[in-house]
């Protein structure tokens, strides 16, 4: 079997120290394909959402009074004020019950008891 | 005067026929006229009216309440020692004060419910369940002198805590219902008094009826929410809302009428 000379590593194109110059050039000015591009500034968006949304979830927690949540407001009829004396009066009393039954309530106030009593 | 001698009489007949007798005429005079004053006093007994009876229920269930407090308090004072000193005697304390506080904390409930069940003649189903669980309670109370250790009455707590959701589903509920009838009724009264005042209701108020109506349905759709099983979410907030907007229906409605009234007799 014969053996295998080794390889002169003193030749200039067989040296790995030994870049040619032509070479790194290529390298160097090779355009970025165009979907990396996108994916890159779609990415770069992305963690600039999210770094916006983690301050603004924060400063809400620190501040819950940001965004102030106004009272929605309970519809309404209007009621006209109409004068009593006007009634004719067979029916004064009879408004006058009806007005008070609207106005009470039951006065029950409801048990509240502290359900952890024994556990 | 005439009496006097007549009942004198009466006696000088009876001594004459040889002694006082238990059937002298005195006597029956007296018997009679004791049966004429006993009849005119004595009015047959009926059964006591509901707004007696809330009365009576509402008075019971605030004294009960204020037991309850009391018993909690001594509940909450007790546990404190035992978690300080934890001796025997302390822990003996806080059984027999936890057993109390379940005792009154039932009564009270009951006194509750009963109270509300009055105010519900026209709704039986409510009532219904409302004793359901006044009977339910009364069996604890039966049951709750024979805890006599921590891990029985923790059975008993968790138990209830459990029951009492459903308690408290049931109780508001019947509240809502309550507040209804009462709302109810008052609608009633506005249309007789349109009736009588000759006003046609259909043409001038079935429209603010209808909305009446449907605050109520509103109302009580919110009662029949889903419970988790560990805690009770509470509806009557929100159903109290429909009551209020009912409310506000309502006053229109009087206020509609009035104007009609004083419309038609001018």
């Amino acid at each position: 079997m014969d053996e295998k000379p080794y390889q002169n590593i003193d030749l200039p194109k067989n040296n790995p120290l030994d870049i040619p110059t032509d070479l790194i050039e290529t390298k160097t000015k090779k355009p970025l394909n165009p979907k990396v591009l996108l994916i890159i500034i779609l990415g770069a968006f992305i963690f600039v959402l999210l770094l916006v949304s983690l301050i603004v979830t924060q400063v809400r927690k620190n501040n819950s009074n940001l965004f102030p949540v106004l009272p929605t407001p309970s519809p309404t009829t209007a009621t006209p004020t109409i004068n009593d004396s006007l009634i004719p009066s067979p029916y004064q009393d009879a408004f006058k019950q009806l007005e008070q039954s609207l106005s009470s309530d039951p006065d029950l106030p409801v048990p509240q008891i502290d359900t952890e009593i024994g556990l | 005067m005439v009496k006097l001698v007549y009942t004198y009489a009466l006696g000088a007949y009876a001594e004459r026929r040889g002694g006082s007798s238990p059937l002298s005429g005195t006597f029956l005079l007296h018997l009679f006229m004791w049966l004429l004053l006993f009849l005119s006093l004595v009015k047959p007994v009926f059964a006591q009216d509901t707004p007696d009876l809330y009365i009576q229920y509402r008075t019971d269930y605030l004294y009960q309440r204020d037991l309850y407090q009391k018993d909690y308090l001594d509940y909450l004072n007790k546990k404190d020692t035992y978690a300080q000193y934890g001796s025997l005697t302390a822990e003996k304390d806080k059984i027999t004060s936890t057993k109390n506080v379940f005792l009154s904390q039932n009564l009270m409930l009951k006194n509750y419910l009963m109270a509300l069940r009055v105010t519900l003649p026209n709704s039986p189903s409510h009532q219904e369940k409302l004793q359901q669980w006044e009977s339910w309670l009364s069996t604890q109370n039966q049951l709750i002198p024979n805890l006599n250790s921590t891990t029985s009455i923790r059975t008993w707590a968790s138990t209830f805590h459990t029951q009492y959701i459903a308690i408290q589903q049931q109780l508001y509920s019947s509240l809502i219902q309550s507040q209804i009838d009462r709302r109810l009724n008052t609608l009633d009264e506005i249309k007789k008094l349109a009736q009588t005042a000759g006003v046609e209701w259909d043409y001038n108020f079935s429209d603010k009826e209808n909305k009446v109506k449907q605050s109520f349905q509103d109302a009580i759709d919110t009662t029949q929410q889903n419970q988790r099983q560990d805690q009770f979410s509470d509806f009557y907030p929100e159903a109290k809302e429909f009551l209020d907007l009912a409310d506000i229906y309502l006053r229109s409605l009087i206020s509609d009428l009035k104007s009609t009234i004083i419309k038609n007799n001018q």
